[in-house]
C-alpha cells in the first residue's frame, strides 16, 4: 500500500518533468505539417491503482494537468483533458473487464495484463485524451480539420512511446 | 436525507467532474489570449442576435401605440401650421381677431364610397369635443364634414356626397367657387359658379377659401383637369381632381373653429 503511494508520487514527478522538459522540446514539424506532438504524461492517470476512488483520481489528474500547463504556458487546457480522461477511466475499465473481474490491488500495466488488453485500454483513453486536448486548444469547431489531424498523428506516435515504456519498465505497482 | 446521500454517492463523481471541467474552462478562457478572444467573440455573436430579435418583437408590440402618438403629434403640427398661415396672411393690427383652429385626430372606422350620399364613421365623439358642422381633413386634403355625434363616435358626410357644397378658391386668380360632387367619379369633383371672364388654365391649384366656419383657408384640395361652360347660366364649371384618395382613409383630423360661434351669431343677426 505504502509502496504504491510512493511509487505513484515519484511517477507523477517523472512524467511531469519528462513531458515538460524533454518531450515538449522535441519538434517534429516539417514545414506546414505541424501535426505531430509526443504526449505521454497521461499514462500516469492510466497507471493509477484500480482500487483508487474515482474522486481522488479526478483531483490527482487535475493537479497533473495544471502541472503540465505550467510548462506549456496554457492554463487549463491540459488540465481539462486530464480531468476528462480521469472521468472516462472507469467506464473504459468496466467495458474491458475480463472474465472473473479485476484483482483490485493491481495496476493496469503489462505486468498484470496481456498485451492486447493494454493496447486497447491505452488506445481508447489516449484517443479520448487527445481529442479533448486538441479541441480545447483550438476552442472552436471551426478548426475541426486541424483537431482531427492533430489527434490522429499525435496518437500514432505517442502510442508507440507508451508501449515502449510498458515493455521497458513493466511497472508492477 | 438518506436518499440525498445515496444520490450524491451515485452522481457525486459526475458532479465533481463537471465542477473541475468548468474550473478548467474558466482558466482557459481567462488566461489564454487566443481562446479568450474566440470565447468573447462567439458569445457576443449569440447574445447580440438575441437582443436584436427581442427588440424587433417589442417594437412590433408597441406599433399601434406609436401610430396613435404620431397621429396626435401630426395633428398638433398641422394645427400650428394652419394657425401660422392665418397669422401671416393678415396684417399685424388684425391678429387679435384672427380665427383659432384646433385639430382633433381620429381614426376612420367605417367609410363608404359606392353610394350617392357617402358617409364615414370616426372613433371620436362629443366627449372629445366634436360638434356637428366641423370640417374633417387628412394630411393630403379635404375629407368631409361632421354630421352627427354620439358620446364617443361621430359620422361625417364624405366629400363624395350630393349635398356637398364647399367654398373654394383658385389659388392663382383668387376667384371663388362652389365645390360639388356629381356622383360619378370618386377622384373628381366640380367647382361651379366661377365667373366666365376668369382665365383658367388646366393644372391650376384649388384651395379652400376660408369664408365658411368649417375649413380654414388655403388647404390644398386638388388641381383643375378640365374647363367646361355651364349651359344653364354661362358660368364656368371646372373639373377638379382630388389630391387625396377617399377610398383609402385611416387617420383624419377634425377641425374645431374656436371662433365659429361668434362669426355665425353675427352673420345671423344681419
Amino acid at each position: 500500500m505504502n509502496n504504491t503511494v510512493v511509487r505513484n508520487i515519484i511517477r507523477f514527478f517523472i512524467f511531469l518533468l519528462l513531458q515538460g522538459l524533454v518531450l515538449k522540446g522535441i519538434d517534429l514539424s516539417a514545414g506546414e505539417f505541424d501535426y505531430i506532438h509526443i504526449i505521454i504524461y497521461h499514462l500516469f492517470i492510466l497507471l493509477l491503482p484500480l482500487n483508487m476512488p474515482r474522486w481522488s483520481i479526478l483531483l490527482v489528474a487535475l493537479f497533473m494537468g495544471i502541472g503540465v500547463d505550467l510548462f506549456y504556458d496554457s492554463p487549463g487546457v491540459h488540465a481539462s483533458a486530464c480531468v476528462f480522461t480521469a472521468y472516462l477511466r472507469k467506464p473504459v475499465l468496466q467495458f474491458l473487464e475480463p472474465q472473473g473481474g479485476y484483482n483490485i490491488n493491481e495496476v493496469p500495466s503489462l505486468y498484470h495484463f496481456d498485451i492486447s488488453w493494454i493496447v486497447i485500454y491505452t488506445s481508447l483513453l489516449t484517443f479520448a485524451h487527445f481529442l479533448w486536448y486538441f479541441s480545447m486548444e483550438a476552442f472552436s469547431f471551426v478548426f475541426i480539420f486541424d483537431i482531427v489531424l492533430n489527434t490522429i498523428f499525435s496518437f500514432i506516435i505517442s502510442i508507440i512511446f507508451i508501449l515502449i515504456y510498458h515493455f521497458i519498465i513493466r511497472p508492477k505497482y | 436525507m438518506q436518499n440525498l446521500l445515496q444520490l450524491f454517492a451515485r452522481v457525486g463523481n459526475l458532479i465533481l467532474f463537471i465542477i473541475l471541467e468548468f474550473f478548467c474552462i474558466y482558466l482557459i478562457v481567462n488566461f489564454n489570449q487566443e481562446q479568450k478572444s474566440i470565447y468573447l467573440n462567439s458569445s457576443s455573436l449569440l447574445t447580440s442576435g438575441l437582443v436584436n430579435r427581442y427588440d424587433n418583437f417589442t417594437d412590433f408590440l408597441t406599433l399601434r401605440e406609436r401610430n396613435e402618438q404620431l397621429a396626435e403629434e401630426n395633428s398638433k403640427l398641422l394645427e400650428e401650421l394652419i394657425n401660422l398661415k392665418t397669422n401671416i396672411d393678415l396684417p399685424p393690427e388684425k391678429t387679435d381677431s384672427i380665427q383659432k383652429y384646433k385639430l382633433i385626430s381620429a381614426a376612420v372606422i367605417n367609410n363608404s364610397i359606392r353610394q350617392k350620399n357617402n358617409k364615414l364613421t370616426l372613433n371620436q365623439g362629443r366627449n372629445q369635443g366634436l360638434v356637428k358642422g366641423q370640417g374633417v381633413i387628412n394630411d393630403e386634403g379635404l375629407v368631409g364634414i361632421v354630421n352627427d355625434v354620439s358620446a364617443n363616435y361621430a359620422t361625417a358626410l364624405s366629400l363624395l356626397n350630393l349635398q356637398t357644397n364647399i367654398s373654394v378658391r383658385l389659388k392663382r386668380t383668387n376667384e371663388i367657387g362652389e365645390l360639388q360632387w356629381d356622383g360619378k367619379s370618386i377622384k373628381r369633383l366640380t367647382m361651379n359658379a366661377v365667373p366666365p371672364h376668369v382665365e383658367v388654365v388646366v393644372g391650376d391649384s384649388v384651395v379652400t377659401s376660408g369664408y365658411s366656419t368649417i375649413f380654414p383657408p388655403d388647404i390644398y384640395v386638388g388641381s383643375v383637369v378640365e374647363v367646361k361652360t355651364d349651359k344653364r347660366n354661362g358660368f364656368l364649371s371646372l373639373e377638379v381632381e382630388l389630391n387625396n384618395d377617399l377610398s383609402k382613409l385611416d387617420y383624419v383630423y377634425v377641425i374645431e373653429n374656436l371662433k365659429a360661434e361668434e362669426q355665425l351669431e353675427l352673420e345671423l343677426n344681419e
